[in-house]
């Protein structure tokens, strides 16, 4: 009887500490309001934005904060 | 830019408006510049001079920047240009920046010329989040694309981050579908109980006004 609660005990601990490396490898990165995604899906985005490579712009490629400024000369 | 060295990029997008006759062909005077390194060289000349905005006011500022100049009038007719052009208009009408200028700063949108403090609260939050994410590990070239994922419905990602082509505006007037005939709706307008002048019927002006 035991050596059956010995090992169920190990299953237990077996189970939670999976559980336990599932949640904190999967740790989301979500910002308030923004679309959830983990540093390893983060890593993955594209690093240019595609529709807007061929802009002038000022500032560096990788900036924090990209703003478009739609505007006319007239 | 100088307060956020380094943390602040300014994408200058073109939306010449039908209405503004001269500000097409000084739009693709400038994306020619650009093709010669030049924009904002051209850009702050033609700002400068807003008011002289013909034809040979344009190529006066490309003679003063000293560019090559048979390039610059063969670019500023190409379709490159023109494509470019038309691609930019697209995506200005998608986020519904109908007028100009229009801000997004990463995604979030701003009307209007802005004094430097309406532009300020929106900056550092947004630097904020993107310091949030580099303590998590997010590389900081793929921000952007963190940051923006769901500005505008999604579609600040699907157009400006993965490319898609923003559909043209007339395309996307006829996406909308047929709108209900504009009689048919003021007929059916529940105004019969309002409070009334004259007595005629052809001409009825309805007026939707407050007291504040």
């Amino acid at each position: 009887m035991s050596r059956l609660n010995a090992l169920l005990s190990i299953v237990a601990v077996g189970v939670v500490a999976f559980f336990l490396g599932y949640v904190v490898g999967t740790a989301s990165v979500e910002e308030e309001g923004e679309v959830p995604i983990t540093a390893e899906q983060a890593a993955k985005l594209p690093t240019v934005a595609k529709g807007i490579d061929m802009a002038p712009f000022k500032g560096p490629k990788d900036a924090k904060v990209t703003i478009l400024e739609f505007s006319e000369f007239q | 830019m100088k307060t956020y060295d380094g943390d602040v990029k300014v994408v200058f997008i073109n939306n010449p408006l039908a209405f503004h006759d001269r500000a097409m062909p000084s739009a693709k005077a400038a994306y020619a510049a650009h093709l010669q390194g030049k924009f904002w060289e051209y850009h702050d000349l033609v700002f400068e001079n807003n008011k002289s905005l013909q034809d040979a006011d344009l190529e006066g500022h490309a003679k003063t920047l000293g560019l090559d100049m048979e390039k610059w009038k063969k670019d500023k007719e190409s379709k490159q240009v023109e494509g470019w052009l038309k691609g930019h208009q697209a995506l200005a009408a998608a986020f519904g920046a109908s007028g100009t200028p229009a801000f997004f700063v990463n995604g979030e949108k701003l009307t209007g010329a802005k004094p430097f403090e309406e532009f300020q609260p929106v900056v550092e939050k947004h630097i904020a989040k993107a310091n949030k994410l580099i303590e998590k590990k997010v590389p900081p070239e793929a921000i952007h694309a963190v940051l923006t994922g769901n500005a505008e419905g999604g579609k600040y990602r699907k157009y400006v981050i993965d490319g898609a082509k923003a559909p043209s505006p007339q395309q996307a007037k006829k996406a909308e579908g047929p709108k209900e005939p504009l009689a048919k709706a003021i007929n059916e307008m529940p105004i019969s109980d309002s409070p009334r002048k004259g007595t005629g019927d052809e001409i009825v002006i309805t007026e939707c006004s407050e007291f504040q």
